[in-house]
């Protein structure tokens, strides 16, 4: 792997927490890979796993989903139907001998926007050390 | 609870005796209108005919050892609303198992149903029944035949659909349904062997639908488990073997090397329900630069796109309430063993959340529920 690598993470981020979990990362002027592409959701629960599997079956080296911790969920039980969503979504990818390692779920709220950085190094930095997502090279999927 | 009955024929002909209880039941009143297996005009297949007028219960059998299409699909149509009478509905254990879940996600409305669940003894793919026929054969006669001294094997020279020789569940579960019909075990050329919810057993016996006796077939029982035990063992081989198939990406590409993307497996499943699926949306339909950009990145591109997560995202939308109907395998134009792809991951998902697809009306499906303290780990919780 080149040394350059930088791991292209899709991110999946609820409006009511983690999105502005990031946008006060920004604001407050801290850094964070800079290879993590934002789409912003009203709830984490709004997720269909289509597209988390569009991202990694294109070649996204990492999708994360951020939602509000449990029991903040703005629209009451959003987060914990995501939980169960992205939990059988790992499931059936280890089945299929697919990567469950580059889904991740996040629990981080609007004032965590530390938190939201120290996640997406963490991430990117796991992500680097399992390698680029060898399906973006796959040409029969 | 179930009140049972064991009758001695009248005649010797057991779809007579089955269709004089239809007709009584329809006269009755207590449903309006049947579905019930019946043979088409080709005279070479069975299929599921909604019966008004008791004269057109000649020619049906609700023993065919034959499913062209899954009963689900349609009561899903005739019950989505109050069909305004209750429609008896003569159905297969998986199908009964489809009807469960299809409550459950509010397609079926269990109380415009009559569930009349015939004990299975297994089926052939349509275009082999039609074979079978037209070579003279008698399928559902010898099964029946077999069936009494609890043998499950398909004539010689034939197979059942693969999805039988696994399945788990060669009798309905008496809790889901209305009527059993009992076949394993029972001498059909000489008995009739039915059980019936408690409620409905007095409004049959006070409308001189059934007589009642109390009186169960001896071995029905044990002939069940026993094959229940056999087949599980079968699945546990099957679908171990399958599992090492699919472990891989190169596994998976195999797998889905014939796919021609007809979508034929999910338009048949009882359980992919959606009236609007993104499949048959514009959802994936990309400009044609984004298409050549995705070509010009990998050098080349599986044209149509999509086939790896179209299959992934079925499993990943109703793999929890796939019943193994194996529906999907009869649909495939390509032989793509889809019903043993969807019953491996669903095996494996199922158990991980303690949830079995048709089991009872009561457990909500997975996907439209949740527990507060289950899968802390998941969040990345340490």
């Amino acid at each position: 792997m080149s040394e350059n690598f930088e791991p292209r993470i899709v991110a999946f981020l609820c409006h009511w927490c983690t999105y502005t979990g990031a946008d006060l990362a920004g604001t407050t002027r801290q850094q964070y890979p800079s290879g993590i592409r934002v789409i912003h959701l009203m709830c984490s629960g709004a997720i269909d796993v289509v597209y988390v599997l569009k991202a990694i079956l294109e070649g996204a080296d990492g999708v994360m989903i951020g939602g509000c911790h449990p029991g903040d969920c703005h629209y009451q039980s959003g987060n914990f139907k995501a939980r169960r969503r992205i939990a059988l979504l790992r499931e059936i990818m280890a089945c299929l001998g697919m990567d469950a390692d580059r889904v991740w779920l996040r629990w981080i709220s609007a004032s965590e926007g530390r938190l939201f950085v120290e996640t997406v190094r963490e991430f990117s930095g796991a992500l680097e050390e399992q390698g680029a997502n060898p399906l973006a090279q796959e040409w029969d999927i | 609870m179930m009140k049972s009955t064991l009758i001695d024929l009248k005649s010797d002909n057991y779809n007579e005796e089955i269709s004089g209880f239809l007709s009584r039941l329809l006269a009755s009143g207590l449903v309006g209108s049947l579905l019930v297996p019946k043979k088409n005009t080709g005279g070479d297949n069975y299929v599921q005919a909604l019966i008004k007028d008791p004269a057109m219960l000649a020619d049906t059998d609700v023993t065919v050892p034959v499913m062209p299409v899954q009963s689900a699909r349609i009561i899903a149509n005739l019950a989505v609303r109050e069909p305004g009478e209750v429609i008896g509905v003569v159905v297969k254990p998986c199908e009964v198992r489809a009807i469960v879940e299809l409550v459950k996600f509010q397609q079926i409305i269990r109380s415009a149903i009559m569930i009349i669940a015939v004990d299975c003894l297994g089926t052939y793919e349509p275009k082999v029944y039609s074979a079978m026929v037209k070579a003279g054969h008698h399928p559902a006669a010898d099964l029946r035949q077999k069936a009494a001294a609890g043998s499950f094997a398909p004539l010689d020279g034939y197979a059942f659909r693969s999805a039988c020789d696994i399945c788990e569940f060669p009798a309905p579960n008496p809790e889901v349904v209305d009527v059993v019909i009992g076949l394993w075990g029972v001498d059909t050329a000489k008995q009739l062997c039915l059980a019936v919810r408690d409620e409905l057993a007095d409004a049959f016996a006070a409308k001189d639908i059934l007589a009642i006796n109390g009186q169960e077939a001896p071995t029905r029982q044990e002939c069940i488990d026993q094959l229940a035990k056999a087949r599980t063992a079968n699945r546990d081989v099957v679908l171990g073997e399958f599992g090492q198939r699919i472990g891989s990406l190169k596994g998976m590409q195999e797998l889905l090397s014939t796919c021609i993307r007809c979508h034929n497996c999910m338009i048949n499943c009882p359980i992919c329900y959606c009236r609007e699926c993104v499949f048959r949306s514009p959802t994936f339909e990309h400009t044609p630069d984004q298409y050549l950009s995705w070509a010009e990145r990998k050098g080349a591109m599986r044209m149509p796109a999509n086939t790896l997560m179209f299959h992934t995202t079925r499993l990943n939308h109703m793999v929890t309430s796939c019943i193994g109907c194996g529906l999907c395998d009869t649909a495939c134009p390509s032989d793509i063993p889809v019903m043993s792809l969807f019953r491996t991951v669903g095996m494996r998902a199922q158990q991980a959340i303690e949830y079995l697809p048709g089991r009872s009306y009561d457990e909500p499906a997975p996907v439209t529920t949740y527990k507060e303290d289950e899968l802390q780990d998941e969040s990345g919780a340490r």
